[in-house]
């Protein structure tokens, strides 16, 4: 049930921003965690491609595996310039 | 051959029914190895004749099977990619929010800074601060100054616009090392100066009523439910000076193109009813002076504030402000409902009190009704009445020219802007 909020209880105008930012990082986080889930399973089926045939990955495939395992591992890892 | 048959036999696109053929026919089933040029017989290997066919099934084989599975490697390679994009961008939007809510206004942590000190020159500003506890000291402690800091800073945000008014509070922070012309005071008073900047140009540091108003001020900043959590006010301040080069009498307040200017002129710094409050003019004392010797001109005007009145919130315009009215307490006046009480007029010289409701539909209602009318009016003259004997009991006082105690020095009434802002705004005076 969508209730108003009355004054008194919305806070100042700051408090109401740094709410806000809070809820957003709090979003964000959660989709960061469902984005590195995401990657997981990508990887797995892109390792698998190869291995469920006997065959070993391309070089490509081995560095992008690679790439992303570091990723995943270190959160302030960022992209190289391509 | 035998070594490639297992992982070939598993690939379901050579699965079909009936008596598991020969790999060399399977294959010329799905290759279509008619088109296949057969690599020419060298007569060099004698002893097989089929060898040459059998080494260019083996090359077909193993080409389809690498394109195959090249197609699927590179459909997860871009699905790898992307999910790496897409893990940088959600890390960076994180960490920009992160950024923008360590960068907000009030939102300085003061016990990190504390802990950043080493451990002896915290217990030395711990002595100190236990050496001189004040309210003052406790509230710097707590981080209010920071956010009344940030309001006063959002409301000067712009230049102004209208020549007749000067800054309102606190253009810029005192920087450090600036010396004020006002001689030595003492600390709270320096936090004051610094706090409102160019508010303390009007404020003569000599005149004790004066700094009282100036804690009257930041008093207003502090009124906060007693009920509820404590909910700070934001009130924008704006002071109506006397325009430079200009003899003559000043508008008054009460004219419809000066209350225009003003509320311009606050939209223009900024001060909008989704941050602030509560706006209120002062009158330096110059302009309510212009209007020569029958000062009638008010000293505060509170433009317009956003008052709390059951559970909601109310966009309250004054139609003529008279921040005095609670000249007597809005509790001396027996009857008074203060449902209906909120808006506060003077008008000719006498006091109404207590005549509006605080919503608008029902105010238009409550003007429609004349019965209403007529019990406001009575409302406001026992108020009227109540307020001329506090004046008779009590001293002269200097400058009350039509029965309304009108400010000599300094914005003395502000105490009753105070005190409306407690009763709209949701303490309980």
């Amino acid at each position: 049930m969508i209730r108003a909020v009355p004054f008194y209880e919305r806070g100042s105008y700051w408090e109401q921003r740094q709410a806000d930012l809070r809820d957003d990082i709090h979003i964000t986080e959660h989709r960061l965690l469902q984005a590195e889930g995401r990657l997981r399973d990508a990887m797995a089926t892109l390792s698998q491609s190869r291995l469920a045939e006997g065959l070993n990955h391309s070089h490509r495939t081995h560095r992008l595996l690679g790439f992303a395992a570091r990723v995943l591992a270190e959160p302030s890892y960022t992209l190289p310039p391509p | 051959m035998n070594s490639n048959s297992s992982s070939i036999s598993s690939l379901p696109v050579y699965t079909s029914p009936g008596p598991a053929p020969g790999l060399a026919h399977r294959v010329s089933e799905s290759l279509a190895l008619s088109e296949i040029p057969i690599v020419q017989e060298r007569p060099a290997v004698r002893g097989d004749r089929n060898r040459n066919r059998r080494v260019a099934v083996d090359h077909q084989l193993w080409m389809h099977l690498g394109m195959q599975s090249d197609a699927t490697e590179r459909q997860c390679m871009d699905v790898v990619e992307a999910a790496i994009q897409e893990v940088h961008e959600l890390r960076t939007r994180r960490d920009d929010l992160h950024q923008a809510l360590s960068s907000l206004w009030g939102d300085i942590d003061i016990d990190t800074e504390r802990s950043s000190l080493g451990t002896a020159l915290a217990s030395r500003v711990d002595a100190q601060i236990a050496s001189q506890r004040t309210p003052e000291r406790t509230r710097m402690l707590q981080g209010v100054y920071d956010k009344r800091t940030a309001a006063v800073f959002a409301e000067a945000a712009l230049p102004l616009t209208f020549p007749a008014m000067s800054a309102s509070g606190g253009t810029l922070p005192m920087s450090h090392g600036t010396q004020w012309a006002f001689g030595e005071r003492s600390g709270p008073y320096h936090g004051i100066v610094a706090l409102y900047g160019d508010f303390a140009r009007h404020i003569d540091p000599h005149c004790p009523q004066m700094t009282a108003q100036m804690a009257g001020i930041l008093d207003a900043q502090r009124i906060m439910s007693r009920k509820r959590g404590a909910k700070f006010l934001h009130v924008g301040h704006a002071i109506l000076s006397k325009p430079k080069g200009v003899d003559g009498p000043v508008v008054p307040f009460e004219f419809d193109a000066i209350k225009r200017q003003a509320d311009y002129f606050f939209s223009g710094i900024g001060l909008t009813r989704g941050c602030h409050d509560a706006a209120v003019f002062l009158h330096s004392d110059a302009t309510r002076r212009a209007n020569g010797q029958v000062k009638n001109e008010e000293a505060v005007h509170l433009l317009w504030c956003r008052a709390r009145h059951d559970g909601m919130v109310h966009d309250i315009r004054f139609p003529w402000v008279a921040a005095r009215v609670a000249q007597g307490r809005y509790d001396n006046y027996a009857g008074m409902d203060p449902e209906r009480m909120g808006v506060s007029i003077s008008y000719n010289g006498a006091m109404y009190l207590g005549i509006e409701t605080l919503t608008r539909g029902r105010l238009r209602a409550q003007y429609r009704d004349p019965a209403n009318v007529r019990a406001a009016e009575t409302v406001a003259l026992q108020g009227a009445e109540h307020r001329d004997r506090v004046a008779l009991d009590g001293p002269p006082i200097p400058g009350d020219v039509t029965g309304l105690w009108i400010p000599k020095n300094g914005y003395r009434d502000y105490d009753d802007v105070v005190r409306l802002l407690g009763y709209l705004c949701g303490s309980d005076t």
